[in-house]
C-alpha cells in the first residue's frame, strides 16, 4: 500500500527524467550516426541505463524491457563487437520513439499503452545476428576489451568518488600453464597495498581458469603506479600488464589508447579528477515547477497594477494637499516602481528558455523526412541559445516544424534535379534565431527551387481567391502572400508530408495570434526564406491606450506605425469604404466606435485621431476619440465565458483598477480586408 | 477553480446552506459552496460583440472576471440600484460574477424542503431551475447554476 503511494509521488520525477533522457538519447543517436565516438556511445548507454533503472523501479515493464535491449545493443557497439550502422541507429531511434509513446501514455495517466513485442523481438534478433567483421584487428594483437555490466559500473563509479580506481589489463604468455596461479599472484600483489574491487572475468572464473590469456582487475591502491609496475615486472609468464586509470566515461578505450605503451599510466598522477566532469555543475540550478513560475508571473503582474494604482493615488493626493508625508510617499512609490520592474525582469528571465528546446526536434524530423523523400539534406541550426519566454516557446514549435517540412518537401529538389541545375546534390536548410530589439527573429531558409510567383497567381485565380483584374495589379510580393491563404498549395503532387493546402494559413494565424509576423521571400531556382518576427513574451506588452466612446482600449505598440489628427474633410469614400491618403498611400480607415458598437455615438468633430497600425505591409487607420498614453500592460486572457470576441485579443487591468480590452490588430486588419 | 464543484442535487436528509438573493420580486437560491464572494457593483468594462446578458469584465483583485446580468439572462429588464450586488460563483468556465438585485440571507435548507419545480411557477425557463424550496411564507427558486451560466 505505502509502496504505491511512494511511487506515485515519484511519478512526476520519473516522467521528467524520462523526457530529458529520451531527448539525450535521440540527439546523441542522431549525432552517433554521423560521427560515432566512444564518448557518445557512452553517453547514450548511460541514458539508456538510467532509464532502465528508473523505469524498473517504477514498475514499467515495457519501458524497462525496451531500454534493456537498447542497452544490450549499445553494449555490443561500445565493445566494438558491432559497427555503428544506419541499421542500428534506425533501431535505436525506433526504440526512442516507442519509449516516447510509452512515456506519453504514462503521463496521460493511462499507464503503459502499446504492444512492443515486435520491436523487442527484432531487437533480440538483431543482437544475435552474426556480426560482419568489425574494423578492429584480431584479438591476438591487441588487448581484449571487456564490457562492464552496468551494475558493476555503478559500483566502480561509487568507489571512484572515494579514491581513484585503476584498471590493470593482464596478459599472460601463451605458454603459461597455471593461469590461475599467475592471476592470483597479480591479485595478491595488488591487495598488499590496496583493494581489488572487481575482476573480469569474475574471480570464480579466474580460479577455474575460464579465460583465454587476458583478464582485467579493477582496484584502488595507495601505492604509486611505479611501485606496482616494478612489482609486476618481477612476475614470470606474464606477457604484459597495462595500467590505466578507470574512466567512467570511456570504459572501452579508443584504439589509439590501446596501442599506447604501458608507461602511459605514469604520465597522469591523478587523472581520475577529470573523469566525472559532468557532475560538476549539479547544485547550481534548482528545478522549479513551471506552474509556480506562472503564478509568480501573475503575482508580479498584480504588483505592477497596484504599483501604478498607488502612484496614481499619490498624484491625486498631491494635487489636493501639500504635506511632507506625501513627498515621502512619492519617493517610496518610485522606489517600489524600480523594484517591481527589476522583479518583473528577473522573473521574465527565469521563464526564458533557449529556443534550442524547439530546435532539438528538428534534426530527427529532417532526417526521417529526407530519408523518406530520397533527398539529401544538411540542416544548419543557428542561434539555438537565443532565449525567449516559455509561453512563446510552447506555441511556436508546430508552426516552425510545418515550415521546415515544407522547405524539405517542396523547397528542396531531388538530388538529380539539383545536379542538373548545377547545384550540390545535398540541399541545405538553415534555421536561425536572433534577437532584434524586443523581438526574436527566426529565419528558415532553403537553397531549393524557390517559389514560382506566376504559378501561385494561377492557383489563386483558379481557386477564385482573387479576381483576374485585381491579380494583374498585384506585385510579386503580394502574390506570394497567397501562400498563406487557405486551400492553396503549389505542390503538383500531394504527399503525406505537406501539400494539402492546409497548413500555411494555420501557421500564419497561429503566429499572428502571438502578435507575430511572418513574411516570405524567394528567388526562383535559388532559395526561399521565411522570416518570423515574434514578441519575446506574451505576458506583458507595451500598449497605446486610446479612448473609444468613453471606453479605454489598448493597442499593442508593436503594431502601431504612427498617430496623427486628420480633418474629417480629408476622409474619402472608395467602394463605400472610408479611406484617407497617408503620404500618397490610400489607407482604409476603421472607426473603432462603430466596430465595437458602442452605444454612444462619438461626438462629431471636425478632426479625428487616427492610429495607423500595420501588419506585414498592410496598413489601416483606426479612428479613436482620444489618445491617452503609453503603458506597459499585463495581458489577461478573456474568459472563455465571453467566447471569441472579434477584434479583441485579451484584457488587462489599468493603473486605476479598471479593466481595459486589448484590440486584436491583426483581426481588425483582416476584417477590414474581408 | 475548475474542479467540478459541489453536487447540484442534494442527498436525501442532508442540509445545504443556500445564499438567497432577489431578482425582481422573487427569491432565488444558490448553493453556498459555489459562491466564492459577494461584491458591490463596480465599474464594468463592456465587451463588444458578446451576448447581451454579458455585462463585461470587472477587476477582482487583479483578475478579470466576466459578469452576467442575471435579470437580462432571464429575460427581465435590468436596473441597478443601491442594493445591487455581484455574486462571484465558480462555474465550469472559471469564476463568473452574477448581477442580482439584492442579496438577502444565508439559510439552511434540508433536502426535504426542496421540491421539483412545478412548470410555470417562475418567470424563467425551467431549464435554469433545480427545484423550489418552501419556506414559512415564501418560495425560494433553487438555481441550476451550470445551466443558468451556460452560453
Amino acid at each position: 500500500m505505502s509502496a504505491e503511494l511512494d511511487l506515485s509521488q515519484y511519478l512526476d520525477l520519473f516522467l521528467q527524467e524520462a523526457e530529458e533522457q529520451l531527448e539525450i538519447l535521440e540527439q546523441e543517436t542522431l549525432k552517433l550516426e554521423r560521427e560515432p565516438t566512444p564518448e557518445r556511445l557512452q553517453t547514450i548507454f548511460r541514458a539508456a541505463h538510467t532509464l532502465k533503472g528508473s523505469s524498473r523501479a517504477m514498475g514499467f515493464a515495457s519501458f524497462a524491457g525496451l531500454t534493456h535491449e537498447m542497452e544490450n545493443i549499445l553494449d555490443q557497439l561500445r565493445s566494438n563487437q558491432r559497427p555503428v550502422s544506419s541499421e542500428v541507429t534506425d533501431l535505436l531511434l525506433e526504440c526512442v520513439d516507442g519509449l516516447g509513446k510509452i512515456q506519453a501514455s504514462i503521463a496521460e495517466g493511462q499507464g503503459e499503452v502499446g504492444d512492443y513485442s515486435d520491436l523487442l523481438s527484432r531487437l533480440q534478433f538483431f543482437l544475435q545476428a552474426p556480426v560482419e567483421a568489425v574494423g578492429t584487428p584480431a584479438p591476438s594483437s591487441t588487448e581484449t576489451t571487456f564490457a562492464l555490466s552496468p551494475e558493476l559500473e555503478d559500483a566502480l563509479q561509487a568507489a571512484q568518488a572515494q579514491q581513484a580506481v585503476w584498471v590493470a589489463n593482464v596478459r599472460l604468455s601463451p605458454e603459461c600453464v597455471m593461469k590461475f596461479v599467475r592471476a592470483f599472484m597479480v591479485l595478491n600483489a595488488i591487495s598488499t597495498s590496496g583493494e581489488v574491487l572487481a575482476t573480469i572475468p569474475e574471480q570464480a572464473q579466474l580460479e577455474d581458469e575460464q579465460f583465454e590469456q587476458e583478464f582485467q582487475v579493477y582496484f584502488q591502491t595507495s601505492a604509486s603506479v611505479e611501485e606496482l609496475q616494478a612489482q609486476f615486472s618481477s612476475f614470470s609468464e606474464i606477457e604484459s600488464i597495462t595500467l590505466r586509470p578507470y574512466l567512467a566515461a570511456t570504459p572501452a578505450p579508443p584504439e589509439d589508447e590501446q596501442a599506447a605503451p604501458p608507461q602511459e599510466a605514469k604520465s597522469g598522477p591523478a587523472p581520475s579528477a577529470n573523469a566525472p566532469g559532468r557532475r560538476q555543475d549539479s547544485g547550481q540550478t534548482v528545478r522549479v515547477d513551471v506552474a509556480r513560475l506562472d503564478t509568480l508571473m501573475n503575482l508580479v503582474g498584480e504588483l505592477v497594477i497596484d504599483r501604478t494604482r498607488v502612484a496614481q493615488i499619490g498624484h491625486e493626493l498631491h494635487a489636493k494637499f501639500s504635506d511632507p508625508a506625501l513627498d515621502a510617499l512619492e519617493e517610496t512609490v518610485s522606489h517600489i516602481t524600480r523594484i517591481t520592474s527589476d522583479l518583473q525582469d528577473q522573473i521574465m528571465k527565469a521563464r526564458m528558455l533557449p529556443i534550442e528546446t524547439v530546435f532539438n526536434r528538428f534534426p530527427r524530423v529532417v532526417r526521417d523526412l529526407a530519408q523518406k523523400l530520397g533527398k539529401s539534406v544538411e540542416l544548419e541550426l543557428l542561434g539555438g541559445e537565443t532565449e525567449l519566454d516559455r509561453s512563446v516557446i510552447e506555441v511556436i514549435g508546430d508552426p516552425l516544424l510545418h515550415i521546415l517540412r515544407n522547405s524539405v518537401d517542396h523547397g528542396l529538389e531531388l538530388p538529380s534535379e539539383r545536379e542538373a541545375a548545377g547545384k550540390p546534390a545535398q540541399g541545405k536548410v538553415r534555421v536561425s534565431a536572433r534577437h532584434e530589439e524586443n523581438h526574436i527573429v527566426i529565419e528558415i531558409m532553403d537553397d531549393g527551387r524557390g517559389i514560382h510567383a506566376e504559378r501561385v497567381k494561377a492557383k489563386a485565380l483558379a481557386q477564385g481567391l482573387v479576381s483576374p483584374e485585381a491579380a494583374e495589379r498585384l506585385t510579386e510580393k503580394e502574390i506570394l502572400q497567397f501562400i498563406f491563404a487557405s486551400g492553396l498549395s503549389t505542390a503538383s503532387e500531394l504527399s503525406e508530408i505537406s501539400g494539402r493546402g492546409v497548413g500555411m494559413d494555420i501557421v500564419r494565424s497561429n503566429i499572428q495570434r502571438l502578435g507575430g509576423l511572418i513574411d516570405l521571400e524567394t528567388s526562383l531556382g535559388q532559395w526561399t526564406k521565411f522570416t518570423l518576427r515574434l514578441p519575446l513574451t506574451l505576458a506583458i506588452i507595451r500598449g497605446l491606450l486610446v479612448d473609444v466612446s468613453g471606453v479605454v482600449y489598448v493597442l499593442p505598440l508593436s503594431s502601431v506605425v504612427e498617430t496623427f489628427m486628420v480633418s474629417t474633410s480629408k476622409i474619402q469614400t472608395v467602394n463605400r469604404r472610408e479611406v484617407i491618403v497617408v503620404r500618397g498611400l490610400t489607407t482604409p480607415i476603421l472607426r473603432l466606435g462603430s466596430v465595437f458598437g458602442s452605444a454612444v455615438a462619438s461626438a462629431e468633430s471636425s478632426s479625428l485621431y487616427v492610429v495607423i497600425v500595420g501588419l506585414a505591409e498592410k496598413r489601416i487607420g483606426l479612428v479613436v476619440d482620444r489618445l491617452i498614453g503609453e503603458q506597459e500592460v499585463v495581458i489577461k486572457s478573456l474568459s472563455t465565458f465571453c467566447g471569441d470576441v472579434a477584434g479583441v485579443s485579451g484584457a488587462t487591468i489599468l493603473g486605476d483598477g479598471h479593466v481595459a480590452l486589448i484590440a486584436d490588430v491583426s483581426g481588425l486588419i483582416e476584417s477590414e480586408a474581408a | 477553480m475548475h474542479e467540478s464543484t459541489s453536487p447540484s442535487s442534494s442527498v436525501p436528509g442532508t442540509e445545504t446552506q443556500t445564499v438567497v438573493f432577489q431578482l425582481g420580486s422573487e427569491c432565488y437560491g444558490v448553493d453556498i459552496f459555489r459562491v466564492s464572494e459577494i461584491i458591490q457593483l463596480r465599474d464594468i468594462t463592456p465587451v463588444p460583440r458578446t451576448q447581451p446578458y454579458i455585462r463585461g469584465l470587472v477587476n477582482l483583485r487583479g483578475k478579470t472576471i466576466p459578469v452576467v446580468d442575471l435579470r437580462a439572462r432571464f429575460g427581465l429588464s435590468s436596473q441597478d440600484s443601491e442594493d445591487t450586488r455581484i455574486i462571484v460563483v465558480d462555474s465550469e468556465q472559471g469564476q463568473v460574477g452574477m448581477i442580482v438585485d439584492a442579496v438577502r440571507e444565508v439559510i439552511t435548507l434540508s433536502s426535504q424542503q426542496i421540491e421539483d419545480a412545478p412548470p410555470l411557477v417562475t418567470d424563467m425557463s425551467t431549464d435554469f431551475v433545480r427545484g423550489v424550496a418552501k419556506l414559512d411564507e415564501s418560495l425560494v427558486t433553487m438555481l441550476n447554476l451550470d445551466r443558468a451560466l451556460a452560453a
